[in-house]
């Protein structure tokens, strides 16, 4: 602070300096004027009062052109000082360059504080997400279903709620890691639930955890042979018991005749 | 020698003469030389007035942003919980 005060106090003398010496060489060009006219009339009352009036005249112009050459070298001097001093823009660059760099961390610090600002406005969506399998099946699709077996079995008492699906589990035997709820949530269709409430029964079957059996859809290139588990295996062993006799019976033919 | 009078005076005028159209050559040369200083001041007077009112507009740029920044640190100093969020 003591130099920038002492630096300041140094440029304020040198101002004051060079304005002093401006006002100083201004009143000694308004003298020279008066001595130039002081100069005309010597040179005139010379002309006048001279017997070799060339000689006066030859003098004359002598001092015209070293006069004027003197104004032009004096007159280039200034300019050429006063061009050099106005050209001389390196502390205003500097300062330039100085006020750039401040307004550059400025803004990087207003632009932090926004930042900061913005994450704690920003909304946060912290909903909770559920595993599907928890989900419990829609409401309409098991009132529709106890109203129908209501229905077909009206001498079923309606205190006994238990669910049983089609392929013969109970709901409530079966632990927890066998259900999966495969249908997607979508409380807008009712009606398109109550439409297709077999398909609903089908999709909802008892699967592993892991397996992914009914994301998969069936096949329609590979097809079972429709044959019934219980009697399946005593069905080709008859059918081949059969098609022996046949042949025996066909061999004795064949001999009988022979 | 009428003759020769007559015919040095022709000579002295005609010397007078080219003397005076020497003067007048000289007094032209003056003159233009003159003007052309004048011109060439008139000139520099643009061209200064031009340089320094582009430095005036520099340093009154300069002095605009320089008033910016401090109310801007003002009001940074003045608020702290700007930055302290």
């Amino acid at each position: 602070m003591h130099l920038s005060k002492t630096s300041a106090c140094k440029k304020s003398d040198s101002e004051s300096e060079n304005i002093l010496r401006f006002n100083k060489s201004l009143q000694e060009l308004r003298d020279l004027r008066s001595q130039l006219h002081y100069a005309a009339d010597y040179c005139e009352a010379t002309f006048l009062n001279a017997e070799e009036k060339k000689m006066a005249v030859e003098n004359t112009k002598e001092y015209i052109c070293r006069a004027v050459v003197v104004v032009v070298d004096h007159l280039g001097c200034v300019s050429a000082n006063l061009n050099q001093s106005i050209s001389k823009n390196n502390e205003f660059s500097e300062a330039e360059l100085r006020i750039n760099a401040l307004n550059q961390r400025l803004l990087s610090c207003e632009q932090y504080a926004h930042k900061l600002a913005l994450t704690r406005v920003r909304w946060n969506a912290n909903v909770p997400k559920f595993h599907r399998r928890y989900l419990s099946t829609p409401i309409t699709s098991i009132e529709i279903d106890k109203s129908n077996e209501d229905e077909r079995n009206p001498t079923n008492c309606p205190a006994s709620p238990i669910v049983i699906d089609k392929h013969g589990f109970e709901a409530e035997d079966l632990p927890l890691f066998l259900y999966t709820y495969t249908q997607k949530p979508s409380l807008g269709r009712n009606s398109f639930s109550i439409e297709r409430k077999d398909s609903y029964s089908s999709l909802a079957l008892p699967v592993r955890d892991g397996v992914s059996v009914l994301s998969k859809g069936p096949n329609p290139t590979f097809h079972f042979q429709q044959i019934s588990q219980k009697h399946g295996r005593y069905r080709l062993f008859r059918q081949s018991a059969h098609s022996s006799n046949s042949i025996l019976s066909r061999i004795r033919r064949i001999k009988r005749t022979t | 020698m009428a003759r020769a009078g007559g015919i040095t005076n022709a000579v002295n005028v005609g010397i007078a003469v080219q003397a005076d159209w020497e003067n007048r050559e000289f007094i032209s040369h003056i003159s233009l030389n003159v003007r052309r200083l004048f011109e060439f001041l008139l000139q520099f007077e643009a061209t200064t007035k031009s340089k320094l009112a582009s430095l005036n507009e520099k340093l009154d740029t300069l002095e605009r942003r320089l008033e910016a920044l401090e109310v801007q640190v003002g009001t940074a100093t003045a608020n702290p919980s700007l930055l302290s969020t």
